[in-house]
């Protein structure tokens, strides 16, 4: 595979404009390259999702662009501003107006109910009040919260509290929303819906959504899907999904098995191992063999 | 604004209850001694400023009646009253000695006669003597009564002398926990100097300098001091600067040490347990400044809850203890207060200086960690 920078869509503003970008932990003989020399340029409107193997660095690219994690090398430009020339107080204003941030294990403050979560984004970026209060319950509302704004993360299941953590990631009116892994908690029903809420979120209200996940579901929505192996953007392959962990997995190199006629595809031999153990659990329970349904790449 | 503060305080009440409980024992601590030093070290000068005199004169190099018996020959009252300025001398004789039921026996008291003199009725009307004793007879400060168990009629001992209680009274608390008057016609053979006094109560003329007068006696009486009350006062006050202010210091600074201690380890403790919290506001948008802001609010309003609460524990406290042991004085100045509030505010930041070190070492990418 070769390496290569992705110019993303033609037309549109861009939004976001990734150049040369390295990230290295670490010197000497340890020193490891996380992220390297990757270029990437998104649009407004656009939906760009990074897959790519565990370690590959996608969650290093997604914290440098969201201004919490410095680059050893290279520029973020976010809206025309280099974040990677700013100082940490400025960063603070990118991460306030310019970024919004929705997690994995959506990071909600669990002192703080629903509507406080998002109220204290908006407090963080000097509104406060009747207005910080009415428009944090708006953001919620929009997102189909209305009966849990009182609740406590505790008491929301993990789609509800995805919504929160969407609103806010929105509620300051970022330009940019970056996605670590929304749906890796969720169970179908709920990540579908987050998924649709993200698509929303880029095509209604024109943001641009840069996600990082494993889950193939987002692909539906994503305009493009870039691969992230080793620090660098590669050519995607052949997709294929991981039956027993669901990960979606480039089918060359990847450990294989064959079984009833079908090839299977793992992302570790660990789970070919526990596919080999109970081969009819992962198969039985609908997820669709390989064969039949190859997730291709772009 | 969300008060976010607020809300980690009371997500745990109990936490909240125990530091908040420390920090009130911490400072109920310091009020109560406070209240106390400044109640032994009032009372400690009250003997000074009760008579209705503007100067007292001691025996030279004896200007303190905690540390020295006084004695000066009874040619010096008519000295003392030819100086310039001099209206009128009070001649009182003083000694601490062991006053109980039985001879020899019962508590140190600081043991007073008014023998003839200008000032006699004055001065027995300033220390709250309905009647000066006659011979034979004592007037007992209620501390001592209540000390050594005695009442009016009964008899008790000075020193190997007895004497019938004539009455029990404050005796303006008189300066010392333990005071009595016993009649003039018995002191100067009591005290072992029968033609001596121990201290000239000095009134001047009207349009007379006290502090000339002052100077005048000790010029022209030798071997004598002259003192103005607030002198003789912070003179017997001495004593209790020197003997208590530095277990005072020590015990206010333990208590101090222990009520920072409690209020760091919460707050670190807090900030611990919810540094990923911290990491979600960085990575949200809060700046520096606004995370040490919410880990200071939760210490300042620990601070404060302790301060409340300590300062009226101290006060319920100080006054329970000044009923059961009426030798204890307590005194709350408004300044003590003050201090100890400010001292509270000053120990609220400087429990937050090591988990503040922690919010600002926080890596807002550790919100991208499962």
């Amino acid at each position: 595979m070769s390496e290569r920078t992705d110019d993303g869509q033609k037309d549109g503003e861009t939004v976001l404009e990734v150049h040369d970008l390295t990230k290295v932990f670490g010197s000497g003989e340890t020193a490891v390259r996380a992220v390297d020399g990757v270029g990437l340029s998104v649009k407004r409107g656009e939906i760009v999702l990074v897959m790519g193997p565990s370690g590959s660095g996608k969650t290093t690219l997604l914290t440098m662009i969201g201004s919490l994690l410095k680059p050893t090398t290279g520029t973020i430009r976010i809206n025309g501003l280099d974040i990677t020339s700013l100082h940490e107080s400025e960063l603070t204003k990118v991460r306030r107006h310019y970024v919004g941030f929705v997690f994995q294990s959506f990071n909600l403050l669990e002192s703080l109910n629903a509507q406080e979560n998002v109220e204290v984004a908006l407090n963080l970026a000097g509104n406060a009040g009747k207005g910080a209060r009415n428009k944090a319950r708006q953001a919620l509302v929009d997102l189909g919260m209305k009966p849990r704004l009182k609740f406590k993360p505790k008491a929301l299941s993990g789609g509800e509290k995805q919504r929160v953590s969407i609103a806010r990631a929105v509620v300051n009116d970022p330009q940019l929303i970056l996605a670590d892994e929304p749906t890796a908690n969720l169970d179908s029903k709920q990540g579908h819906d987050v998924v649709v809420l993200l698509r929303d979120i880029a095509k209604k209200e024109g943001r641009t959504v840069v996600i990082v996940s494993h889950d193939h579901r987002i692909r539906e929505v994503a305009d493009r899907v870039l691969w992230l192996e080793d620090g660098r953007f590669k050519d995607i392959g052949r997709l294929e999904r991981d039956p027993v962990c669901g990960m979606a997995i480039e089918a060359e190199g990847a450990p294989t098995l064959q079984y009833e006629g079908r090839t299977y595809y793992f992302c570790s031999v660990g789970c070919r191992g526990e596919f080999e153990e109970q081969p009819a659990k992962f198969v039985a329970v609908g997820t669709p063999s390989a064969a039949q349904s190859p997730i291709s790449g772009d | 604004m969300v008060p976010l503060a607020r809300r980690y305080l009371l997500s745990d009440r109990l936490r909240l209850a125990i530091s908040a409980g420390g920090v009130a024992f911490a400072v109920l601590l310091i009020v109560l001694i406070l209240a106390l030093y400044q109640g032994i070290y009032d009372r400690a000068g009250r003997l000074a400023t009760t008579p209705p005199t503007q100067l007292w004169v001691t025996q030279a190099g004896t200007p303190d009646p905690s540390h020295g018996a006084s004695i000066l020959p009874e040619s010096v009252l008519a000295q003392v009253q030819a100086v310039p300025g001099v209206r009128a001398v009070q001649p009182l004789l003083a000694r601490t000695m062991l006053l109980g039921g039985q001879p020899n026996s019962g508590t140190f008291t600081f043991v007073m006669a008014l023998p003839q003199g200008p000032l006699q009725a004055a001065t027995a009307e300033a220390f709250g003597l309905r009647s000066l004793p006659g011979k034979g007879e004592a007037v007992l400060s209620d501390l001592v009564a209540d000390d050594i168990g005695a009442g009016r009629g009964d008899t008790i001992y000075v020193g190997t002398s007895s004497f019938r209680v004539a009455e029990v009274s404050s005796l303006v608390d008189a300066g010392f926990s333990s005071a009595a008057f016993i009649g003039s016609e018995d002191a100067p053979e009591l005290f072992g100097h029968p033609h001596a006094f121990s201290f000239g109560l000095v009134t001047v003329d009207e349009d007379a300098e006290v502090e000339e007068v002052e100077d005048a006696i000790e010029r022209e009486v030798p071997g004598t001091n002259a003192l103005t009350r607030e002198e003789f006062a912070d003179a017997t006050r001495r004593e209790v600067e020197e003997g208590f202010l530095p277990v005072v210091a020590v015990l206010i600074g333990v208590a101090y040490v222990v009520g920072l201690a409690v209020i760091a380890l919460t707050i670190y403790t807090s900030t611990v347990e919810r540094i990923r919290d911290y990491g979600v506001l960085k990575a949200v948008g809060a700046s520096p400044l606004q995370l040490f802001a919410v880990v200071i609010r939760q210490s300042v309003v620990i601070a404060l809850i302790g301060y409340v609460a300590g300062s009226a524990l101290g006060y319920v406290s100080g006054n329970f203890i000044q009923d059961a042991v009426p030798e204890f004085a307590t005194i709350y100045r408004w300044q003590d207060l003050a201090a100890v509030f400010g001292a509270a505010l000053v120990m609220s930041a400087a429990a937050t200086l090591v988990p503040i070190r922690r919010v600002a070492g926080i890596d807002p990418a550790v919100v991208f960690r499962a």
